[in-house]
């Protein structure tokens, strides 16, 4: 063994000698702090909150079919039958209409997302994202220990 | 680095809890802001969840951490593993749960995106955040989680054995 004094520290001290190293020379870095902070800010307040889809099912965007005034039903489809055709009033229809169309957008977003707003949907997968970012660049710090320091075999 | 007389499995192991830590530390953060910014919680949130949430994210850095170390073992350039690691990123990002729900993906997609470790992670995630609890699903998530943990990071420990040298 090249060590003289034959003093070798257990595997458990070891590995946390190295892992609070890796955690001071990260938590030194004010800079690094500040993107660790500023990072999900960004993604979250401009990705999350710029795709607003439950605006798609606002009234606005569903209410502008055109129903004539006068909707022709016929007789036989009508309790108790009729001849010829019962005519409903297509004002009141559009109104009834709307009033169901403030809460489809609810429901559908629910049933495609699981909640109702996308929001809450893509916070989430942000977490993942942002894990995944995380986890890459102290994956390549290894690169960086290879190339700054230099090796010595123990 | 090291003139230290740790075994190298060690180095490997310290590089990937640390990047435990980090993501743990920043999933705190996002859900912190999230809230914030109005995230809407399910009725079964408690604290039993929070741990769920701690130790899926310890699951998937440690999988996800073994592999990207595993990538950059060998070279002493920054652009090499950063091509190969940021060519792998876009995929595993866009063929998953994270934007969009898998049943509304085409059917090759839903095939990346069913063995996709992110997805597994998001819904896991969101059951225990937004979603409410279903108990089979969640555990299927978790299974998949631990078993991508444990074989990437036993090849990273493999592969360090054998190229971590100078």
């Amino acid at each position: 063994m090249s060590n003289p004094n034959n003093y070798r520290p257990s595997l458990l001290c070891g590995l946390l000698a190295l892992t609070v190293r890796e955690l001071k020379k990260w938590l030194n870095d004010p800079i690094m702090l500040l993107m660790f902070v500023l990072q999900p800010l960004i993604w979250m307040g401009l990705l999350g909150k710029s795709m607003n889809l439950g605006a798609m099912f606002s009234p606005e965007n569903m209410g502008n079919i055109h129903i004539p005034d006068k909707i022709p039903i016929p007789g036989n489809y009508v309790t108790p039958m009729v001849d010829g055709y019962v005519y409903v009033s297509g004002a009141w229809l559009s109104q009834s209409l709307q009033q169901m169309f403030s809460n489809i957008g609810e429901n559908v977003m629910k049933n495609v997302f699981g909640v109702s707003d996308y929001f809450s949907y893509m916070a989430i997968g942000m977490i993942s994202m942002i894990v995944m970012t995380t986890t890459m660049f102290s994956g390549m710090s290894i690169v960086w220990d290879r190339v700054s320091d230099s090796w010595i075999k123990c | 680095m090291l003139s230290t007389p740790v075994p190298r499995g060690a180095i490997i192991f310290s590089k990937v809890l640390n990047a435990a830590l980090r993501a743990m530390l920043q999933a705190t953060v996002i859900l912190l802001l999230a809230v914030l910014f109005g995230l809407k919680l399910s009725p079964t949130f408690s604290m039993m969840n929070i741990l769920g949430i701690y130790s899926a994210i310890f699951l998937i850095s440690v999988g996800l951490s073994s592999i990207f170390l595993a990538f950059s073992l060998r070279s002493t350039k920054l652009e090499r593993p950063m091509q190969i690691v940021s060519l792998i990123t876009m995929p595993l990002m866009f063929a998953s749960n994270t934007f969009f729900p898998i049943s509304m993906m085409p059917s090759w997609l839903q095939s990346v995106a069913y063995v996709n470790p992110l997805s597994y992670l998001t819904d896991a995630l969101r059951q225990l955040t937004i979603l409410p609890l279903d108990a089979s699903r969640i555990l299927v998530d978790f299974l998949y989680l631990g078993v991508f943990a444990s074989i990437f990071s036993l090849i990273g420990i493999v592969l360090s054995w054998r190229y971590l040298t100078r």
